[in-house]
């Protein structure tokens, strides 16, 4: 079990390019070009080529845990420049328990299964972990890429740190008092929200926005977690094929021709289509469960935004009551004045820049599933074909 | 039991064809017994969809239409225990040698003969009916007299006589028949689950001695009748258990019809006939004095199973049973696995139906007009898609699952079968063993000069020699019936089998067709966001 498990290498097939096309100075390009599984964690190899001034050298990489990249995440969150901005969603941490369960479960039904049938639940088990190791190494890859596409914060100097310096972060997944902290952050922002709900939003786009999100990042979590659903049970289903093929070939031994003919024709179909509903189940988790899970993340980033510009307004608002109490009671005026023309200030650029973000995650949205369903239904048409033909083959052999 | 074997048992015909060689199908089968109807039920399922009731009854029907009735069929004798009947002349399997019997029958001249002059209808015409509606190459073994009698039987949904524990379902049976021993060519009557059973106790009694092969007895299910009683009036009994039961009802009357020695069977004709309500059976429910009686011979029996062991002489017995145990095992796994598959593919339906709900849902939300019609198309196509799963799950149960389920129980039956032989060896043994002993008396009597006891003894000799000579001719019937049920099993199944799965496979062919069609649909819709 373990030397399938651990030192696990993933090739790098494709990279996701977001420059489109590298110009001037300010080219950047990141791909993680290796990743190894070893003992629960996996280090990611984070390959850099730029011809930025910023940087030391022009090729180099370094390697990096889940922990690192999530401490990279959380600096561009606290960052208060970057507040207007809807911040990339972190990569979901690795998870390969599910993998290790099923694998624990087949190796205790192993006596009560063929050596066949065995040996090829456990190659699919393997080839759905290498499936899954494949797929985290593109969510870190497609975290990076969009900081590196993105022109403020390509610049950033935590992002450097985080690609150049050779020696590990010393990140430290966060300890206790960490998580506490996190953990009270978190019930404070909540806490944030039901004193928000009083602040009246004047603006009907960002109003309308707030609500909309809201609406959709629920409703979008529903569909992915029943679309994982119905892909496991699909999955499900091919799984069965193998045993069912097993079953008829072994029946088809105790049998004389020809129906033992017939019996081993049918396992063959059984095997070979067993693969194509797997290839379906996969294509559908990939094009689709995909698609509907990084807009759950990203219209929760796209929430924060907004979160983050009611604090300013929030903020504002207070200051312009701090203002108006100076004012009455003609005390510290000038140092009000200047925390209200600040408040102001912040809250109206994080303002012009969250619409402008909001509307671009719009556009985002909608060409990224535009382009997924499209690989999504060709791909659905091209294996239904395939099971039809092996079908049609298979009756007019019969015939 | 029976009277002489038919004299063919004497010919010297002798082909030596191993077990192994593949099913000649090429052979000529004519003059051959069991009627075409067997092999044309053997493709029919019970499907849940009426409309495809009228292709299964096409190919029940061996001729549409009635005037072909043969007026001067034989005397068909009412006791299907008779052996020599003159339809049922058992094809040349030899006596017990050492050879496998063939498995191909081979050609008797002499019935052919016979029986073609008995029919007085054309033969010509009908076998080409009989062969036109056919997917597979199966050579059928035509007897001229029962390939243009045909006993179609259908089942329809059940309906509820009653209410709460009190209440039954009853079934209604339709047949169309041109066999002159019914009294009617169309006829319905109405019967409940016990009446089923209480047939195939009363059957099973009759048959299995003579070593025929009885079609898989309808399950009971407490659970299942239960929920049915207590369903009220307006509630929707559980559809699926009722549709399982029918079908299977229905399947074990067919397989009745289509073998020749049950559909003459009077118990068999009355079921179908007899217009009032059946006494109810309730020597079939399992507390009752007849079913203790089962249950104290099914152990004796169990017992006997373990104790006796007989000396096979006959090689073909032999590996014939080890074949049935090695089938019986491969068959009862994959039967399991067809059910696992049926449930898997349920909850396929299920989950992509509620994937399909709140992707409609996520269409409401998604602000941009194109998108949104998008993702609502996505989830009618989903909506679509679960509906061909769900249908998919009735092929997998119905005409995979419940298929290879009959087959399980019908391998069980023959193991019964098997086991009656070596009962009626034993029994033949025994004999043997009496009218020895009943001679060494005598002729200890005749020493021991006690001449008055010799008549005595003499009769009793007599008594066994004549008792003993019936249980050695009912052994050697048994096993002649056997092989003969055996041979037309073999054929049978692998005629079912072919018909049944190349139309499952053909529901799976349509069902992927309709999906492609679903995406080909959709696929503009996406390209227009």
């Amino acid at each position: 079990m373990d030397d399938v498990f651990e030192e696990t290498k993933a090739e790098r097939s494709e990279t996701v390019d977001l420059n489109g096309g590298g110009n001037g100075d300010d080219f950047l390009k990141i791909e993680i070009s290796d990743a190894l599984n070893e003992k629960d964690k996996v280090k990611f190899t984070v390959k850099t080529k730029t011809n930025m001034k910023n940087f030391s050298s022009s090729e180099f990489s370094t390697i990096r845990e889940h922990e690192e990249f999530i401490w990279l995440h959380d600096r561009f969150v606290e960052f208060e420049d970057y507040a207007g901005y809807i911040i990339p969603p972190a990569p979901p941490r690795p998870d390969f328990d599910s993998s290790r369960e099923k694998l624990q479960r087949l190796t205790e039904g192993e006596s009560s299964m063929t050596k066949e049938e065995y040996a090829k639940m456990k190659q699919e088990l393997e080839s759905e972990y290498l499936a899954l190791f494949k797929k985290t190494v593109q969510m870190h890859e497609v975290f990076l890429n969009r900081l590196s596409s993105h022109p403020i914060f390509k610049c950033d100097s935590n992002l450097k740190v985080f690609l150049e310096y050779n020696k590990n972060l010393n990140v430290r997944s966060k300890n206790t008092k960490e998580r506490f902290g996190g953990f009270v952050k978190s019930i404070s922002k909540n806490a944030d929200e039901l004193r928000f709900i009083n602040i009246k939003e004047t603006d009907e786009f960002f109003d309308g926005q707030k609500k909309f999100l809201t609406d959709y990042h629920n409703k979008i979590r529903e569909d992915c977690s029943r679309a994982d659903r119905m892909t496991y049970v699909h999955k499900s289903v091919a799984d069965c094929y193998i045993r069912v093929s097993t079953g008829l070939s072994n029946a088809a031994t105790g049998e004389l021709d020809p129906l033992s003919k017939f019996l081993t024709k049918l396992a063959d179909y059984f095997e070979t289509a067993r693969k194509t509903e797997n290839r379906m189940s996969s294509d559908t988790d990939l094009k689709l469960s995909d698609t509907l899970r990084y807009y759950v993340r990203d219209s929760k980033a796209a929430l924060d935004l907004l979160h983050r510009r009611t604090k300013r307004l929030s903020d504002f608002e207070t200051e312009n009551r701090n203002l108006e109490k100076a004012r009455k009671n003609h005390k510290d005026e000038k140092n009000a004045e200047q925390a209200q023309q600040n408040a102001k200030l912040k809250f109206e650029q994080i303002s012009e820049l969250a619409r402008s973000e909001l509307s671009d995650f719009k556009t985002r949205r909608i060409s990224m599933f535009k382009k997924s369903l499209c690989e999504f239904v060709e791909l659905q048409i091209k294996h239904s074909n395939a099971q039809v033909q092996t079908l049609r083959t298979l009756l007019q052999e019969q015939a | 039991m029976a009277s002489t074997p038919p004299p063919e048992t004497d010919e010297p015909q002798t082909t030596e064809v191993d077990l192994g060689t593949n099913i000649d199908l090429e052979q000529d089968l004519s003059a051959e017994k069991p009627a075409p109807p067997e092999d044309m039920f053997f493709s029919t399922i019970s499907d849940p969809e009426p409309k495809k009731q009228e292709d299964m009854d096409e190919l029940f029907r061996l001729n549409k239409p009635m005037n072909e009735v043969n007026l001067n069929e034989p005397e068909e004798d009412d006791d299907p225990f008779s052996f020599s009947n003159n339809n049922s002349s058992p094809k040349p399997p030899n006596e017990p040698s050492i050879q496998p019997v063939p498995a191909t029958p081979v050609a008797d001249v002499k019935e052919e003969s016979r029986e073609e002059a008995q029919n007085e209808v054309a033969s010509a015409n009908l076998s080409e009916s009989l062969k036109s509606p056919q997917l597979y190459t199966r050579n059928i073994e035509e007897d001229d007299e029962e390939k243009d009698k045909y006993l179609e039987i259908t089942l329809s949904e059940p309906h509820k006589i009653g209410d709460g524990m009190g209440s039954y379902m009853v079934y209604k049976i339709s047949v169309k028949t041109n066999i002159a021993v019914f009294k009617n060519q169309e006829f319905t009557t109405n019967r409940r689950f016990s009446d089923f059973l209480a047939l195939f106790e009363r059957l099973k009694e009759k048959h299995l001695p003579a070593g025929r092969i009885l079609p898989p007895a309808p399950e009971k299910d407490v659970i299942g009748t239960a929920k049915v009683k207590m369903a009220k009036d307006s509630e929707a009994s559980p559809i699926d258990f009722l549709e399982k039961r029918r079908s299977a009802l229905e399947r074990f009357l067919k397989r009745l019809a289509a073998h020749k020695a049950f559909r003459y069977d009077p118990y068999f004709r009355d079921f179908l006939e007899i217009s009032d309500e059946l006494p109810k059976a309730n020597n079939t429910s399992a507390l009752s004095g007849a079913g203790m009686l089962k249950m104290f011979k099914s152990v004796t029996d169990s017992v006997t199973k373990i104790a006796v062991k007989m000396e096979e002489t006959d090689q073909w017995f032999e590996e014939k049973s080890r074949q049935i145990e090695n089938l019986y095992a491969q068959y009862k796994k994959l039967h399991s696995v067809a059910e696992y598959l049926h449930t898997w593919r349920k909850d396929l339906a299920a989950s992509t139906k509620e994937f399909s709900k709140t992707t409609a849902i996520l269409a409401n939300a998604e602000e941009q007009l194109n998108l949104s019609r998008a993702l609502s198309h996505l989830g009618e196509a989903y909506e679509k898609i679960d509906q061909i799963y769900l249908e998919q799950a009735n092929s997998d149960y119905f005409l995979f699952a419940e298929l290879i389920k009959d087959y399980v129980c019908l391998f069980d039956n023959i193991k019964e079968v098997f086991f009656q032989r070596i009962k009626t060896f034993g029994n033949w043994q025994k004999s043997e063993e009496t009218l020895k002993a009943k001679k060494e008396s005598k002729a200890k009597f005749e020493a021991s000069n006690k001449l008055d006891k010799v008549p005595a003894i003499m009769a009793e000799i007599n008594e066994w020699e004549s008792k003993t000579a019936k249980a050695k001719e009912d052994f050697e019937q048994i096993s002649k019936n056997i092989k003969e049920e055996i041979k037309n099993f073999d054929l049978n199944r692998a005629t079912e089998f072919k018909t049944q799965l190349t139309k499952y496979l053909e529901t799976l062919l349509q069902n992927q067709e309709t999906i492609v069609k679903v995406w080909e649909q959709y696929l503009p819709e996406v390209k227009a966001i």
